[in-house]
């Protein structure tokens, strides 16, 4: 892209971003049609579109690369979110669409994507995404346009982020590392290996799962940080056998830990008890590395550690059955990451019902208003008994597919966690007994 | 140090699979002259075509690794003919020539991953019994990898010494104006080099992804790098230098990690800079046999 083309780009995505921020929205409006940025970077009355013109929720993940599933994963849910609003007539009549932004999995790719779809993007309410590799270069950007950004990333630098426009829809990894901790030494495990990849979204979790496992009284007998997509971990594979770990401790990609469990199963002549953080129960993980140790080996020894789901209830029904609708592969219903993000889109939507407006500059203050446990406060579990309560005058706390979502100061809604295996018979991972929060310490 | 020869012998097989893929990229390149960066998907759809053949078929590993390489062999000819030749034949630039196997290569990729979708494959294949040898651990599989790539290198190095073909191959690398002069068909021995990369393409793609255990849509071209740098390390277009790189970078890449996994890479590359820097040209400059003039 050339220089001039950049400056272009960003030039217009200002003027989008300011446009947004010089719109307003009547409260008493229930066609709550300003605000949003059109296509020309004007507001909706600046567009003429009248009352009934469509919203977007720009998707902005990779959806091409080796974290294509990330994508894939966001599409659903935005895809499951909007049959279901507008199934319940839209957002105070708007439409919502979901456009996918492909940022490749590569910050360089991911900048340039985000001020197009900034400038090109008809009405655009929210971003869902990027992921953690991306979320550094973009945020900036994201943040400039004052547009809400749900994300699933785990990275604890956010963990005390200051941007209202920042919603982080699933744990940090602080919160993981003394789960992944308190279920390991919970299993009688006192000596284990750590192995975990060199990427950024695993390295956030090292620092505090080894302070967390040490104060239970564990020790760490073999710490490996590995590089990822390597031709072979033979050697690491050896000095953790090496070292007699009674089990090991981890994240490792899909690619990976194919690799290197496939070469300790082979070195081993089996393989050890393997607790993974939440990245195991991402969709590409278990076709990458069932079929590499086979999948009745990894259904025994394999436990990820990763956000609770509720699994059941009104709420899990009609997430499912929209996914149904969508043909999206049921196998995603019981990932917490894609109900999760499906959650956090209803609740941008009754966010704007709450304010009657689809400015985001406005409607931003009651995301987290909506899905707020306060006394007197009328539980709905999908978006049309939410629109219906808050049409009634009432307040709303909506309980969703992934369960509660209460966001605390700096906009992370922090969940329990539960250790998942996967059931060859049911194709999936299934949860078990929730763990406590912070280890219990 | 019990370790250490532990990873000797996890190196011997790293390293096979990167000679066979280095001696095939730099192959084509010692005839052609090309720098073909589509080499690392030419390996993927090979992988890809022995997965059907074992899916679909009920081949066993084997026949599916010729299945492989044959694949590799047609899908090397025609990108050849079809997309590289019309190029070349139009006196494109070499840099620009670098930058269509770029465009061949992502075009590759991206029709793959439709076909293949965001997720991996695995042959599936059972776990083996360990065999010690000399201290280090390999299984029948893996010693079947190191044992075709030596039985492909010595087959390469007979080619090149006792056929027609291999001396036609070598006189085209040498000076290719000269060996079409004296009679030479040139334009069959640049496509027997396309061939015969595909081949060892093909055959890498698939031991890559036994000894990987699963592989997707980019695998292949994952592994590119490594492959690039034993043939640079041996001096591009000269195959038995590719074979000396891909022992040095495999080795050392594994023993490496005995001290830091996120060694490996480290050492391997400090050491491919230091033997440029002190011979630029590779380690067998000069004793180049494959160098050439482009074709056809």
């Amino acid at each position: 892209m050339t220089l001039m083309r950049k400056r272009w780009l960003a030039a217009c995505a200002l003027t989008a971003a300011a446009s947004i921020t010089a719109a307003g929205c009547s409260s008493s409006s229930s066609g709550g049609s300003a605000g949003a940025t059109g296509s020309s970077g004007g507001t909706a009355q600046a567009s003429g579109a009248g009352g009934t013109y469509p919203l977007t929720a720009g998707v902005l993940h990779a959806f091409t690369g080796q974290n294509a599933f990330f994508g894939l994963n966001a599409q659903n849910s935005c895809k499951a979110a909007a049959v279901q609003i507008n199934a319940a007539g839209g957002i105070m009549g708007h439409p919502l669409n979901c456009s996918d932004y492909d940022t490749k999995g590569d910050p360089a790719d991911a900048v340039p994507v985000t001020q197009r779809m900034l400038v090109s993007a008809s009405h655009l309410v929210m971003v869902v995404g990027p992921d953690g590799s991306d979320i550094p270069s973009v945020l900036p950007v994201l943040e400039q346009a004052k547009v809400p950004e749900l994300n699933t990333v785990g990275d604890p630098r956010y963990d005390t982020q200051t941007s209202p426009d920042f919603w982080r829809l699933t744990p940090s990894d602080s919160t993981q590392a003394p789960a992944l901790a308190y279920y390991t030494r919970n299993q009688g495990y006192t000596k284990i290996a750590e192995v975990f990849t060199s990427d950024l979204s695993a390295q956030t979790t090292t620092t505090p799962f080894q302070n967390t496992f040490s104060k239970l009284g564990g020790t760490i007998v073999k710490a490996l940080t590995v590089t990822p997509d390597t031709t072979s971990y033979q050697t690491e594979v050896a000095a953790v056998l090496a070292a007699h770990p009674q089990a090991i401790v981890g994240e490792m990609d899909a690619q990976t830990a194919a690799t290197f469990l496939s070469e300790m199963r082979q070195q081993h002549g089996g393989l050890i008890p393997v607790i993974m953080t939440q990245r195991a129960i991402q969709g590409d993980w278990e076709p990458a590395v069932g079929p590499a140790i086979g999948v009745p080996t990894m259904a025994r020894y394999v436990t990820a550690i990763a956000p609770a789901l509720q699994a059941s209830g009104t709420a899990f029904t009609a997430f499912s059955t929209a996914l149904t609708s969508i043909k999206a592969n049921q196998f995603q219903a019981k990932n917490p990451f894609v109900a999760a993000t499906y959650d956090g889109i209803v609740t941008v939507a009754l966010a704007m019902d709450m304010a009657k407006c689809t400015d985001p500059g406005t409607f931003v203050a009651d995301i987290p208003k909506v899905t707020a446990p306060a006394s007197g406060a009328t539980v709905v579990a999908t978006y049309a008994q939410g629109v219906a309560a808050l049409k009634a005058g009432k307040t709303i706390d909506y309980v969703g597919a992934a369960g509660a979502m209460v966001f605390n100061q700096y906009g992370t809604a922090n969940r329990p966690y539960a250790p998942w295996t996967y059931s060859a018979a049911a194709h999936n991972w299934l949860m078990g007994t929730l763990l406590p929060v912070n280890a219990g310490l | 140090m019990s370790q250490i020869v532990l990873s000797l012998g996890f190196g011997l097989v790293t390293a096979s699979i990167l000679a066979l893929g280095a001696v095939g990229f730099t192959l084509q390149f010692g005839v052609t002259n090309l720098f073909n960066l589509a080499f690392g998907e030419t390996m993927t759809v090979s992988a890809f075509v022995a997965y059907l053949a074992m899916v679909s078929l009920h081949w066993n590993l084997w026949w599916a690794m010729a299945a492989g390489g044959a694949a590799g062999m047609v899908l090397s000819l025609l990108i050849s003919r079809l997309v590289y030749l019309p190029f070349l034949r139009r006196g494109t630039s070499q840099f620009a020539m670098v930058m269509v196997t770029v465009a061949v290569s992502f075009i590759l990729k991206n029709v793959l991953q439709i076909f293949s979708g965001a997720t991996y494959y695995s042959y599936q294949l059972p776990p083996e019994r360990p065999i010690r040898i000399l201290g280090m651990v390999f299984d029948a599989r893996q010693l079947t990898i190191i044992g075709l790539a030596a039985a492909s290198l010595l087959g390469l190095h007979l080619l090149f010494k006792y056929t027609r073909l291999g001396k036609a191959m070598r006189a085209t690398s040498d000076n290719g104006p000269l060996a079409r002069s004296v009679g030479i068909p040139t334009d069959r021995v640049v496509s027997a080099a396309w061939l015969l990369s595909g081949l060892f393409a093909g055959i890498a793609g698939v031991a890559l992804a036994v000894d990987l255990g699963t592989f997707g849509s980019t695998t292949g071209g994952s592994y590119l790098l490594p492959i690039v740098a034993a043939a640079v390390f041996g001096s591009v277009g000269e195959p038995y230098g590719a074979v000396l790189g891909a022992l040095v970078i495999g080795l050392a890449s594994e023993v490496a990690a005995n001290y830091d996994p996120q060694l490996k890479d480290v050492v391997a590359f400090a050491i491919l800079v230091l033997v440029l820097l002190l011979r630029p040209d590779g380690l067998r400059a000069g004793r180049v046999q494959m160098r050439a003039e482009v074709t056809a």
